[in-house]
């Protein structure tokens, strides 16, 4: 019990994690913005959006995935970006979810170019990175973070007392 | 919390701008592709002649649940995922000669062209697929069966 305590707060853990969920949502949401027509065309086969709304879908999700994901890697506002993206994955499972029940089988369109029908491993997948960026929104303060990086530098006086030491004169 | 909202609103303005740099006049409706009716229609006029003479066999590649509710005449239910899993039994007393017509959903579904590929790596070489699907075949009147 400890071991894993241990390992939920570990910073490497977090900052494992933050670096590999903001890479997933870089490698999914890039190709996305490149191809925005085979991605609107991906959200109208789930037909849950009406078709004014799918163009706008398609742009809104695709640079949301982006900007989020590269916020997230490199640190900056890990709380809010954890839960934009947080949200942005119920709303896919809830996709997913749907579509499975109504019996469609199309392709889930999570990642561009890569081919998979909508069930269970899309579901499950989606819930296991659910959880993950939860984790993150609650246990949000590795110390590899840009904003942490750039505040831990040598302060006025210490570099000061640092050059002191290394030229007495 | 108030800084978390500014937060939020200021990423989602940031990606608004990011998507409008990538999807200029993206605000407009999408048009959903469609295959011209008439030549759709023709299609499954070939496709329907060819059942009617029994010159193909057709293999419904939906799930079990959706065969069990209503298929075509004569079909035969493989679903796709089995075929993804290895090659079914049944495929041992089904010539590699015989025409195949293989169908899923709808057109928006990819089953069946995937589902026709795996076949031909099988042996089959003349598969086919309904284009538009389960949904075409109804929409142009093609026979059905439904189960009691």
């Amino acid at each position: 019990m400890r071991v894993v305590r241990s390992l939920i707060n570990s910073p490497y853990v977090l900052f494992s994690l933050r670096t590999l969920i903001a890479a997933l949502f870089l490698f999914a949401g890039i190709p996305k913005l490149l191809d925005l027509p085979s991605f609107a065309l991906a959200i109208y086969n789930y037909h849950l959006l009406p078709n004014c709304l799918i163009n706008f879908g398609a742009m809104m999700i695709a640079s949301i995935e982006v900007v989020c994901g590269l916020f997230l890697l490199l640190g900056i506002w890990t709380r809010s970006t954890s839960t934009i993206l947080t949200g942005l994955t119920s709303v896919f499972a809830f996709g997913i979810v749907s579509a499975w029940w109504r019996g469609l089988s199309i392709d889930c369109g999570c990642f561009i170019g890569f081919k998979e029908e909508v069930g269970i491993l899309t579901l499950g997948r989606d819930l296991l990175l659910l959880v993950l960026l939860l984790w993150l929104l609650v246990k949000n303060n590795d110390k590899w973070r840009l904003p942490s990086l750039l505040s831990s530098r040598p302060t006025r006086s210490a570099s000061a007392k640092l050059l002191e030491e290394t030229n007495p004169e | 919390m108030r800084s978390s909202i500014v937060q939020i609103s200021i990423l989602l303005l940031l990606s608004f701008t990011l998507g409008n740099v990538f999807g200029f006049g993206y605000f407009s409706r999408f048009e959903p592709p469609k295959e011209e009716s008439t030549e759709l229609a023709a299609k499954i006029e070939e496709i329907k002649a060819l059942l009617e003479r029994g010159e193909a066999l057709f293999i419904d590649a939906r799930i079990e649940e959706h065969f069990e509710a209503a298929h075509i005449p004569t079909s035969l239910s493989i679903p796709y995922p089995d075929l993804q899993d290895g090659r079914p039994e049944i495929l041992d007393y089904i010539p590699e000669e015989q025409p195949l017509i293989v169908y899923c959903d709808g057109g928006t579904c990819h089953a069946s062209e995937d589902a026709a590929e795996i076949l031909k790596e099988y042996g089959y070489q003349n598969v086919r697929t309904i284009p538009g699907g389960w949904e075409a075949w109804m929409k142009f009147g093609g026979p059905v069966e439904v189960s009691p």
